[in-house]
């Protein structure tokens, strides 16, 4: 069954945004890569709302010295609280296998985002 | 709650989640740890003489430094305790009543701070005057606020003389329950310190210890922030290692003493590795009359915060091998970046007498009668 959520317009690219639909908490990103993704708003840790924590991306190196590398800018939400880092597009934590958010499936129809429930 | 087999770690279902939007816990909570701050140092200025004001009014002095950048994301301090007028996190008192106070059922919240003198490595008068200022301006405009907050009194030990003055000064305000030591460079056991511990008892109140930015572990401070940030306890450790060996438990005996920020779970090692050593060696520190895990038990209480995320399995083991259920007490840390919610933090498997005395009971006989 699909739901309305909103505007294209409301979740500029590289930002998110939460919104709540059938009374599921949900935050919506708009990736740096024109993509929509749609994941159950609670970080499983503790609790707290994901719609608050951060969005960027991730590190590379090899080792203590190692050049530095930045990658997959606006696809890891990062938690508010203790900063557990969520890959957007799957919904994994990283780091940490046996932690996950839900991912929703969007579809996007004429500007507007939809959601499958 | 949800544990799949295996797992460390508390995993919460999205049925569970939606459900804490309702469910809030309903025993009453002590938090041994708010850290509240100024939105500038010149919120001191009303609160310092001369020449310690014209120092700040001048410029002409640069708090000391924390060398390391925070990797969470956010900083220092949960992403959503900023306040909107860009103040520092934990400056603003509404916000902290909204997030902590009202959030949970809180009966007390006792103030840690941010500033502590003791970071001060050099002149130590300055130091004090800072810690009084800040005493005055915590007690005008946190705890004067609202009855549920409580305080620690701030001295710079490097002058014990000057912290016993403020220690006197402040005791007997019934806004106060402690007295903060920064867990830096110093071991306390040490009897230089023994002025601040006399006048802490002779007011009822009780000895504090939480690290502070100066803390190195045994090698040093470390190459990456989180290096220093998992072995905080090490500091905690030898502050334990220092009040048993220097025999401040049979000199100060009303003196309770908490450990804030440590975590906990290495306290069985250091129970038996001090019991241990202590049946060889006792020879060299007679003055210390009973089993050092005996003085610990009794007289430390050990803040749950940051909780590890291990099994309710083994928050029975590890209590089991304490042999008590009295040395734990809740803290929040709010509105730092390893908060812990009481809910999710303490396993809710764990008995219902054994998570009151967590979050209530342990607190409320550390404190008695000075909570009112
Ligand atoms: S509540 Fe999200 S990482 Fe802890």
């Amino acid at each position: 069954m699909k739901y309305l959520v909103g505007n294209v317009a409301e979740v500029p690219r590289g930002e998110k945004r939460s919104y709540k639909i059938k009374n599921i908490p949900i935050v919506v990103i708009h990736s740096a890569q024109d993509q929509f993704y749609a994941l159950y708003e609670r970080c499983p840790h503790q609790g707290v709302s994901l719609g608050n924590g951060t969005l960027g991306g991730t590190t590379c190196a090899t080792g203590p010295g190692a050049a530095f590398d930045y990658t997959r800018e606006g696809e890891i939400l990062r938690c508010p609280w203790h900063g557990f880092s969520f890959d957007v597009t799957n919904g994994a934590c990283v780091n940490a296998e046996s932690l996950r958010v839900r991912t929703y499936p969007l579809t996007i129809d004429n500007s507007q985002i939809f959601l499958d429930l | 709650m949800q544990r799949r087999k295996g797992d460390t770690m508390t995993i919460l279902s999205t049925d569970e989640t939606l459900a804490q939007d309702k469910q809030r816990p309903t025993d009453p909570i002590i938090d041994l740890d708010v850290h509240e701050t100024f939105t500038s140092w010149n919120e001191l200025l009303p609160y310092l003489k001369n020449p310690w004001r014209k120092l700040l009014e001048q410029g002409a002095w640069t708090p000391p430094s924390f060398p390391f950048a925070y990797w969470t994301g956010h900083g220092l301090n949960r992403a959503d305790s900023h306040p909107a007028d860009g103040t520092p996190a934990g400056s603003n008192f509404e916000l902290f009543r909204e997030q902590v106070l009202d959030q949970y059922p809180i009966e007390y919240a006792v103030l840690t701070g941010q500033f502590m003198p003791g970071d001060l490595e050099s002149q130590y008068e300055f130091a004090s005057a800072l810690g009084s200022a800040y005493n005055d301006w915590v007690l005008e405009h946190w705890v004067a606020r609202d009855p549920r907050i409580k305080t620690s009194i701030h001295v710079a030990p490097q002058d014990p003389q000057a912290a016993a003055r403020e220690i006197h000064r402040l005791g007997d305000h019934p806004g106060v329950v402690q007295v903060m030591l920064p867990i830096g460079n110093r071991a306390y056991g040490d009897p230089f310190y023994h002025p601040i511990f006399e006048a802490a008892q002779q007011h009822n109140l009780v000895i504090a210890m939480h690290h502070a930015d100066p803390l190195r572990s045994a090698l040093g401070k470390g190459r990456y922030y989180i290096e220093w940030h998992v072995n905080v306890p090490q500091g905690a450790m030898s502050e334990v290692t220092s009040l048993v060996i220097n025999g401040v438990f049979d000199k100060f005996p009303a003196l309770q003493f908490t450990i804030v920020e440590s975590g906990w779970s290495w306290l069985p090692h250091l129970l038996w590795r001090l019991d241990q050593n202590y049946r060889s060696l006792y020879h060299e520190i007679p003055w210390v009359k009973q089993l050092p895990s005996k003085y610990i038990r009794e007289r430390i209480k050990f803040s749950t915060q940051p909780t590890e995320d291990f099994s309710a399995a083994n928050w029975l083991r590890l209590i089991e091998m304490l042999e008590t259920d009295r040395m734990l007490v809740f803290s929040t840390d709010y509105p730092h970046w390893d908060f812990d919610a009481p809910q999710e933090s303490i396993p809710r498997e764990l008995p219902d007498e054994l998570r009151r005395r967590i979050f209530y009971k342990n607190a409320r006989e550390l404190y008695g009668k000075k909570l009112g």
